[in-house]
């Protein structure tokens, strides 16, 4: 094939082009940039070329797989030796490649974006969800508000969990429930995590201003593969994991994952008891006491079926979710409130169907797409006919409802259609155009099961979302890229509201808003192991379905909310080198962002003096902070890092709401946000211990959070009544890995010092508790 | 705050001498702090950072200064009233369990510091809240007992009943009897709301307002009640304290009566009830709120004042055709007096009003509407005050008030015949008005560089 012209003093390039888990690739394009040099491999996936002198750029590119792009010089050594690995597309659905670090942290290589990649390998022994491997991210905090199963909301960069999108494999998860969430799916089912900050790539299409978490499944790509594990641990907590996936060679695959948690959260914490004789709390008098209305339980099922690697579709798999959750509710928004008897459930279908299609019609036109519907049913039950206090003992209430009397079924719909398209003339991947397009649609409607007769709001809350994103890449050389995008968002929201002050007649009302938000990206290699990011948007985010509308319980929307306005700063520095056995992780990242209409939940006064969370927009808050990660690893038997962030969130507004003189706030940090914090691990390695496949892994972990005050530090000169804590916290673990990992053992301890650990105000979290698993890992 | 007392040492003084000459028995044990007495307690939030923070500040004296929140004063949970009870304690009065927190109360001590007490309590959800002796009582109307529920699941509507005893620091709540059923109360079939208690002697006065038909009361003897079928809800609808149910009959189709109810003591559960025709129920309404109309002057006589809200309802059925007007109970008798009666639209020129106070020697402080109340419209904005002196019968529209003002606080306070009223403005801090009855004048007294003024109160030191 190969039809060079003779040259003297020409480079030999040889080498083997292969597939991740497959094997050779035949019929492999190896081209040079400049399009006049180029072959093809063969059946072994050998190729062979000849170059002249001097620098050239190589493009591996081979049906149904991601094209590898490569910078060799060609100076007076006469052959080089370059093998080549591919990954399928459907392994990549975006155009980046992982280079990992020994320990799991890793950032996307050539991506410009703020992003790290949390690779589950290392941890997937471990008895955590997603969750538990989320907060140990630059960045990151998770704030939970008890033990398994209660809420929790993800931080980033002091944006908190309502301005971050969750994806798996690049499908949003909006509308899915409370059932299939970040804090109880297992860490099994993702292979990574990717995190991206504050400035988000298009094919996410997502009015994500913090950030984007997208969840990568652990999806079989050849033969079949079983990975099940069930663990065991204090609090009565029980969790199992299945994933079974098959791929035939006519193309046909399959795959199952079932999981579930339970836990009946029984922790100890300490707190004052309402004595029913006074009616009185001593808040003083704390006692050590056990929960006891927390018990937690979810169960999920997903299967996807379909075909890979077929002339008109790289992949198209269709997908249903089932899931279930029951929860009850302990406490109100203090620890000393107590309840006895509420509590939750919830139940979601989720079908989906993907699509994904290299060189559609023709080269260098790639597709993906998917569709799902999430209907999710959550019903709050508050029906009791007596109070609880801590000891579990009861009084009798004079009406029902320990909160307020309810039984509310609260249905929602879910419509996602989410559509990508590559673009990329010729095959060096010099330019990248890409168009992503999602609609998403919700409804939720009420319905009070409190009477024989049941009764439907008459009406539905709804939510429609339009996003465009187009976005262009130049990538010159291998040293550097640069992409320009833009994206349109555009909402409508309808619900009701009432007409009259006397409140008689509501009426159905409907708004709708739109926004345009721009940025740009950048990344230079300065040498081949040190990397620097500069990227930057202007951020949108459009008010969600809870701020909007509310949970219909604890929380209460707010129907006139503005969009947030945003600009969002990154600059990265990243280094990734070894030295014989030493290996050097270390990241820098500055964030700068200014945001305008910030939208924040608040605990307010409500016209007839209810109190509920709400969202209200306030005026210009800006953050600025910095983390820093590093890790040293040695050999393949110590690994030792850590992250450490400071973000600072600041009031940047100057005069005070509803008036115009200075607002007290100006130039303080936000209240209740943690802005410093740290997570620290080692891990030892010791191979071959009791047979040459075997391992056993030592791992301790520890994770900071400096304090931070309920209320503005400002105001009054007793702030200490309502700080969280200076919290330090540490986690112990061995595993024991047999056969390359085939079965696994491991024991884990949590809170080892059995620290009073805080992420609210006032909310305990679990103190020290074990746990151990066992996981089988099988496999072609 | 050092800095602050002595640039107002003048103030000091007099509030000094103020508080002494007002004192009553307490007076021996009070030994003034070097600093200076600070016995005025403002509930305050401040309203920053995306944060409400409610904060409890000290003050020398109402009628000057400015006071900072700034490392300054006492941070507490939220309340959703702060009830002086006397002049020894605060109560932050906060319910509906999961959201607010805990009711708390405050003492000051000898230095004048504001100090929470220890006990706590988890207090029900109430509507109003009246003072009894030592208790702070709170009542609200909710669902009666299971048992009673009729062939359709619905319940009657009771009165749930609560109790904070002040000084045994103690918190009760009614149980389920009948004897608290508010279902038919006044005999036409609709249940009811208690809207502000007064005390006289041992018994309690309360404005009763009927609030229409229950799922419960318009299901009974086959609607017997339902005096208009076209106003029965077909649907659920609403949110939170204003929604309503299908089958329910939402407001009164009584607004043109006012009803008050006696009891013979704080238990609320041996009553009668006397009515009038001349006003609308004796109600300030905003939203869900009910605010107290019925008040005692010092001798004894108690007054009703009747917004006549009930002018803005949609359907005509349920308007009332009476204007906003005045009646009379006197001292000592259970009756309304048939000589006592005062339009005050015809005083004001067809204005309305949507609170009241009592300030003392006759007169009444006024939260005036802006303009008149308009059938199907929300009410107007309430930005003015007026005083109505009850012995001649004269309404005067108070002047001095800013030009920027935004809105009243929810409570003045009342002291040596003058009332203090919290002003909130959109060109500066929030401030104290002092309102001089006898001319009807304002004049700026003490600013406090917060968000909003909350509550007014005196504390002794203890």
């Amino acid at each position: 094939m190969s039809a060079l012209p003779s040259v003297a003093h020409n480079l030999k390039l040889y080498g083997k082009v292969t597939a991740r888990g497959e094997g050779a690739v035949p019929f492999a394009a190896v081209g040079v940039e400049g399009g006049k040099f180029g072959t093809y491999s063969n059946d072994n996936g050998d190729y062979e070329l000849e170059l002249p002198l001097g620098r050239h750029v190589l493009v591996f590119t081979a049906m149904g797989y991601e094209p590898v792009r490569k910078e060799v010089y060609a100076d007076e050594k006469l052959q080089l030796e370059y093998n080549v690995e591919l990954l399928s597309s459907e392994q990549l659905l975006d155009d980046v490649v992982v280079t990992e670090s020994s320990a799991g942290l890793s950032s996307l290589r050539n991506s410009a974006y703020n992003v790290v990649a949390l690779d589950t390998k290392g941890v997937q022994n471990s008895t955590g969800s997603l969750s538990d491997i989320l907060s140990k991210s630059p960045g990151v905090r998770l704030r939970e508000s008890g033990g398994e199963g209660s809420g929790i909301n993800l931080m980033l960069d002091g944006f908190s969990g309502k301005h971050i999108k969750v994806f798996i494999d690049g499908v949003p998860q909006e509308g899915v429930g409370a059932s299939f969430g970040l804090n109880n799916i297992p860490v099994n089912l993702a292979e990574r995590i990717e995190v991206y900050r504050g400035v988000v790539p298009v094919q996410f299409g997502a009015d994500a201003m913090g950030g984007v978490v997208n969840i990568v499944t652990n999806s079989v790509r050849e033969g079949w593969n079983l990975d099940a594990s069930y663990s065991y641990g204090s609090f009565n907590t029980h969790k199992s994991f299945i994933n079974f996936g098959k791929v035939h060679r006519n193309g046909l695959k399959y795959e199952l994952n079932i999981f579930q948690n339970y836990s009946d959260n029984n922790y100890t914490i300490n707190a004052p008891v309402e004595d029913f004789e006074t009616g009185s709390i001593e808040k003083k008098k704390l006692y050590s006491v056990e929960r006891f209305n927390d018990t937690y339980h979810n169960e999920a099922a997903t299967f996807k079926v379909g075909v890979v690697g077929k002339s008109w579709a790289d992949r198209l798999m269709l997908g249903i979710g089932l899931s279930q959750m029951y929860k009850e509710v302990q406490t109100g928004v203090r620890q000393e409130i107590v309840y006895g008897q509420k509590h939750r459930r919830s139940h979601s279908l989720m079908p989906s169907l993907e699509y994904g299609k290299r060189n559609l019609l023709f080269n260098g036109l790639d597709l993906s797409a998917s569709l799902n519907y999430n209907r999710n049913v959550s019903t709050n039950i508050d029906t009791a006919s007596c109070k609880y206090n801590w000891f579990g003992e009861t009084k009798k209430l004079n009406g029902r409802g320990e909160q307020s009397l309810q039984h509310l079924q609260s249905n929602n719909e879910n419509w996602n259609l989410a559509a990508n398209i590559n673009y990329s003339p010729g095959i060096s991947h010099r330019h990248l155009f890409t168009l992503n397009y999602l609609f998403s649609a919700f409804r939720r409607s009420n319905t009070s099961l409190l009477l024989p007769q049941v009764v439907e709001d008459p009406i539905d809350k709804l939510t429609h979302k339009n996003i465009v994103g187009l976005s262009y890449r130049l990538t010159p050389s291998e040293r550097w890229n640069i992409t320009a995008f833009g994206k349109y968002y555009n909402v409508f929201v309808q619900g009701p509201v009432a007409t009259t002050s006397n409140a008689d007649e509501y009426v159905s009302n409907a708004r709708a808003m739109d926004a345009v938000g721009y940025g740009a990206a950048g990344t230079y290699f300065i040498l081949p192991q040190l990397q620097v990011k500069l990227s930057y948007e202007k951020a949108c985010r459009m008010p969600t379905i809870e701020e909007m509308f509310g949970d219909e319980d604890l929380e209460q929307g707010e129907f006139g909310l503005k969009p947030e306005r945003s600009h969002n700063v990154n600059l990265n520095v990243g280094y990734n080198g070894k030295f014989g056995k030493h290996g050097l992780f270390a990241d820098a990242g500055l964030v700068l962002r200014d945001t305008r209409d910030y939208i924040q939940r608040n605990i307010v006064d409500l016209s007839g003096g209810k109190s509920a969370a709400t969202y209200i927009n306030y005026g210009k808050v800006l953050t600025k902070g910095y983390n820093v990660t590093l890790r040293y690893t040695w050999d393949k038997l110590l690994s030792i890092g850590g992250n450490f962030t400071d973000m600072r969130v600041l009031d940047n507004m100057k005069t005070a709401i509803g008036s115009s003189v200075p607002n007290l706030g100006y130039g303080g940090k936000m209240p209740n946000l943690p802005s410093m914090f740290a997570d620290f691990d080692v891990t030892l390695y010791w191979h071959g211990l009791g047979g040459k496949d075997n391992m056993l892994t030592f791992c301790y972990d520890g994770q900071y959070v400096q304090e931070f005050s309920y209320y503005s530090a400002r105001i009054g000169s007793n702030k200490g009544d309502y700080i969280v804590p200076d919290q330090l916290s540490h986690n112990i673990s061995l595993v024991y890995s047999l056969k390359s990992g085939r079965y696994n053992i491991a024991l884990e301890c949590r809170n080892v010092t059995d620290e009073r650990l805080y992420d609210n105000f006032s909310l305990q979290k679990p103190g020290r508790a074990f746990y151990a698993k066992f996981r089988v890992k099988l496999g072609k | 705050m050092n800095r602050f007392i002595t640039k107002t040492s003048l103030a000091v003084l007099l509030a000094t001498t103020l508080f002494t000459s007002c004192s009553n028995e307490n007076d021996a044990d009070i030994t003034p702090p070097s600093g200076g007495a600070r016995p005025y307690v403002i509930a305050a939030t401040v309203t920053m950072s995306n944060n409400s923070t409610p904060v409890l500040l000290t003050a020398a004296s109402l009628d000057e200064g400015t006071i900072s929140p700034v490392h300054n004063g006492t941070v507490t949970d939220e309340a959703t009233y702060w009830v002086f009870h006397g002049t020894e304690y605060l109560y932050g009065l906060a319910y509906n369990q999961g959201n607010a927190g805990l009711t708390r109360s405050y003492v000051l001590d000898k230095d004048y510091n504001i100090i929470a007490r220890d006990r706590e309590y988890a207090v029900n959800r109430f509507t109003t809240y009246g003072m009894y002796d030592n208790y702070i009582l709170t009542t609200s109307t909710g669902n009666g007992a299971e048992e009673w529920a009729d062939e359709n699941g619905f319940l009657p509507k009771m009165f749930l009943v609560s109790y904070l005893d002040t000084k045994a620091e103690t918190y009760r709540s009614s149980e389920a009897s009948e004897e608290y059923l508010s279902e038919n109360f006044l005999g036409n079939g609709e249940y009811v709301t208690l809207s502000g208690f007064q005390q006289r002697g041992e018994k309690l006065f309360a404005a009763v307002v009927p609030m229409g038909l229950s799922q419960y009361g318009a299901a009974a003897d086959g609607g017997k009640w339902v005096k208009y079928p076209h106003l029965v809800k077909t649907e659920d609808g609403g949110t939170n304290s204003s929604s309503y149910k299908k089958g329910e009959l939402q407001w009164t189709q009584y607004p043109n009566e006012c009803h008050v109810a006696i009891f013979d003591d704080e238990t609320l559960t041996t009553k009668k009830v006397i009515t009038t025709d001349r006003i609308s129920y004796a109600s300030g309404r905003f939203k869900s709120q009910y605010y107290q109309m019925i008040w005692a002057t010092e001798n004894g006589d108690l007054y009703l004042f009747s917004p006549s809200y009930a002018k803005t309802m949609t359907d005509e059925n349920q308007r009332t055709v009476l204007p906003a007007g005045v009646v009379r109970i006197k001292s000592g008798e259970e009756v309304f007096d048939n000589d006592y009666y005062v339009n005050i639209e015809a005083l004001s020129g067809g204005r309305s009003f949507l609170r009241s106070w009592y300030v003392g020697d006759g007169n009444f402080l006024l939260q005036m509407y802006d303009a008149p109340l308009v059938p199907g419209n929300s009410a107007p904005t309430a930005l003015s005050l007026a005083i109505f002196n009850v012995n001649d019968a004269t309404l005067k529209f108070v002047e001095g008030l800013p030009q920027t003002l935004s809105a009243f606080g929810k409570t003045p306070y009342m002291e040596n015949g003058y009332a203090y009223m919290p002003v909130t403005v959109t060109d500066g801090y929030p401030a104290i008005y002092r309102i001089d009855p006898s001319d009807a004048t304002a004049v700026k007294g003490a600013v406090f560089e917060v968000t909003s003024l909350d509550g007014i109160g005196k504390l002794f030191p203890r």
